[in-house]
């Protein structure tokens, strides 16, 4: 069952809290263990990201044991384009128009997969396919509510991570010069 | 999945990654998904029954 973080902290006491996110295991990204542990508090509280944790329901149910099967982190991000781009290109990235407030469009803002992983020790019971479709199907909501249609994500340069995006319907378009990290976009649609 | 992710500038400055970009966004069929797995009745459902199981706990 899908909750987001802002709920959990407002349903569960401190110590349930502390014993669900300790739980959180994810050797192959420790980055993704750190974040949630270190990170996501401060960023849901300053709202510069949202956290949705996927709990075992039959075990909460069942044994009222708290169980984060899952979690990913959703925000804004913007791409930066570069001047030099034909109109027409701009226009098909922005979707409307190559032009704001007179001046040729250099920025198009897509909705942030940034942090999706599963817990190392309850990994069996959840497909990763399903966690990458409740994120995307929160940044639908968001969509109906708002608009937008891009999504991306980065990911490190290993077949596993592109196959397992490719597969949930996004592309490669690039690799970070800088960090080396894969960028990958699809359409909300 | 990377932490920076949040906080980096995404700069585009090669050429041909933007025309990849358009290429993805405009001629590639879009994989669809379940848009109910996060709707907000399953969203709701999922808060009341850890409010209830919770309390359960609490009182118990």
């Amino acid at each position: 069952m899908l909750v987001s973080f802002e709920k959990f902290l407002e349903i569960a006491s401190h110590k349930v809290y502390e014993e669900a996110i300790s739980t959180f295991k994810c050797e192959n990204d420790v980055e993704v263990e750190k974040f949630l542990k270190l990170r996501a508090l401060q960023f849901e509280s300053t709202a510069k990201s949202r956290t949705y944790l996927i709990i075992a329901e039959e075990d909460l149910i069942i044994h009222g044991n708290v169980r984060i099967l899952a979690y990913y982190t959703v925000a804004l991000q913007t791409l930066k384009i570069p001047e030099e781009i034909s109109n027409n290109q701009i226009k098909k990235l922005d979707g409307y128009s190559a032009r704001k407030g007179g001046e040729k469009i250099t920025e198009i803002s897509a909705f942030l997969i940034g942090q999706l992983d599963k817990n190392d020790l309850f990994g069996e019971n959840i497909n990763g396919d399903v966690i990458i479709e409740s994120a995307l199907s929160i940044l639908m909501r968001v969509r109906k509510l708002i608009g937008g249609r891009i999504v991306f994500v980065e990911c490190l340069d290993k077949p596993e991570l592109i196959n397992f995006y490719e597969r949930n319907g996004f592309k490669v378009f690039r690799q970070d010069p800088l960090d080396k990290l894969i960028q990958m976009v699809r359409n909300l649609e | 999945m990377a932490t920076a992710s949040f906080d980096k500038n995404i700069v585009i400055r090669e050429k041909e990654a933007v025309s990849k970009l358009v290429d993805i966004l405009t001629k590639t069929k879009t994989k669809s998904f379940d848009e109910q797995l996060a709707s907000a009745e399953a969203m709701t459902r999922s808060e009341e029954v850890l409010r209830s199981c919770l309390s359960r706990l609490k009182n118990s």
